[in-house]
């Protein structure tokens, strides 16, 4: 399996814009398609150092953002396909990138059920992993990033993916999704920051995403263990504090930070039970980005064996 | 008009006592729970699928209807010896009103 920056440069750009290139993600295999240069560069960026699936190897998700009939590329529109159908309403061109990035979390959150699947960045150092889940603006990417950029291997962005009754983290590193503030905020804390390209004007505001497979073991597939749940808040106006969090308060906001906990029925509850009584879970309020590094850097380190 | 107004008034009263006499809880399948000692209990409803954060005393006192439907005396008279509590009014109270919430939750039935 090559990876993706060692095709031609012609061979990447044939592929990509006939859908020959299945990028391996973790456990599953996307098949991306685009005919536009803003999603090629952003492809040859972010994913340069993943690895081209063998021929024959089964895809999970066929996607492609692409300009269709004659119109679209004059009107500067176009349009996400899974499958080769259109599950969402037509885009603007200039929003295409961050729309492959979304496309792609939409096809976990959508159709994978075998984990426990929560809305949340996960990282790990060593054999540790901590599970950040947050809503929109909580500033749980951003941290996900700079943690990324500090030593920690950036186990996902978005999914957090329990396997069933173990407190095990499958790996599934794409690009960080960052907005407005937080863009020029990664930028100014480390340099070594790698973005792809910039979407305007989308329901987010700006958004840009971060190259996240910083590591060298950042495409191995190996579970890991988790030993904490952190909840991160940026909060601009008070005190930063990083404290214990109560189990049941932790697991219900983690299932409502789940895609799937109501999905999975009485299989969910004791996934989860599972998760929250063999980690532990902190709340973190933050806003200053060093400080709040240090201090997940400082967790007590659990022995978790699930 | 003074009359018909004291028997208006009369029979509510005499309705309360029939059901209070009567009137059982119970659970239609009792679901799961996780209990990590602490003051809260997640109750995992598998009737609707639905999950709650209770306090650890409602939940104490679901527990006591998995084997039966109980009558609120019946359940404090269960619950008081467990919990080291004579003030049997109070105790009443205490339940009556987690029953209510439990009933408003969906999570209990009155039969």
């Amino acid at each position: 399996m090559p990876l993706l920056r060692q095709l031609a440069a012609d061979d990447f750009r044939q592929r990509l814009a006939h859908g020959k290139l299945p990028i391996r993600v973790g456990p599953y295999i996307y098949n991306v398609q685009s005919n536009l240069p803003t999603v090629a560069a952003g492809v040859a960026t972010l994913y340069r150092d993943f690895r081209i699936a063998d021929p024959g190897e089964f895809v999970d998700y066929n996607v492609a953002i692409v300009h269709s009939g004659l119109l679209q590329p004059i009107r500067g529109k176009a349009k996400f396909l899974f499958d080769k159908k259109s599950p969402f309403d037509i885009i603007p061109s200039g929003q295409a990138y961050a729309f492959l990035e979304w496309g792609m979390n939409w096809c976990v959150s959508v159709h994978t059920n075998e984990y426990l699947k929560l809305h949340a960045a996960a990282v790990s150092r060593g054999d540790r992993a901590i599970i950040m889940p947050g809503t929109p603006g909580a500033g749980k990417s951003t941290l996900c990033a700079a943690l990324g950029l500090s030593g920690w291997r950036i186990l996902s962005d978005e999914h957090a993916m329990i396997r069933p009754n173990t407190t095990q983290i499958i790996p599934l590193c794409r690009p960080v999704s960052l907005k407005n503030e937080s863009i020029e905020v990664i930028k100014s804390f480390s340099s070594d920051a790698i973005f792809g390209p910039l979407s305007n004007e989308t329901h987010k505001g700006v958004v840009a995403h971060m190259k996240a497979d910083l590591q060298a073991d950042s495409h191995d597939t190996k579970p890991l263990q988790a030993t904490a749940m952190v909840f991160p808040r940026y909060a601009r106006d008070e005190a930063q504090k990083l404290s214990p969090r109560r189990r049941t308060d932790s697991f219900i906001l983690a299932a409502y930070h789940s895609f799937n906990y109501s999905l999975l029925c009485e299989a969910g509850f004791e996934a989860m039970k599972t998760l929250i009584e063999n980690i532990d879970c902190f709340d973190l309020v933050y806003h200053d980005l060093d400080w709040a590094v240090n201090a997940v850097n400082d967790l007590p380190d659990r022995q978790s064996g699930l | 008009m003074e009359f018909a107004s004291l028997r208006v008034n009369a029979r509510p009263d005499c309705l309360r006592k029939v059901i209070t006499v009567t009137m059982k809880w119970r659970v239609d399948s009792m679901g799961r729970f996780y209990d990590p000692a602490e003051d809260t209990v997640v109750y995992f409803d598998s009737h609707s699928g639905d999950t709650h954060l209770l306090s650890d005393f409602a939940a104490y006192v679901m527990q006591q209807l998995d084997d039966q439907p109980l009558t609120t005396e019946e359940l404090v008279n269960k619950i008081s010896p467990a919990i080291g509590s004579s003030n049997i009014p109070e105790l009443t109270m205490a339940v009556s009103g987690v029953l209510e919430e439990l009933v408003a939750l969906d999570i209990l039935k009155r039969e």
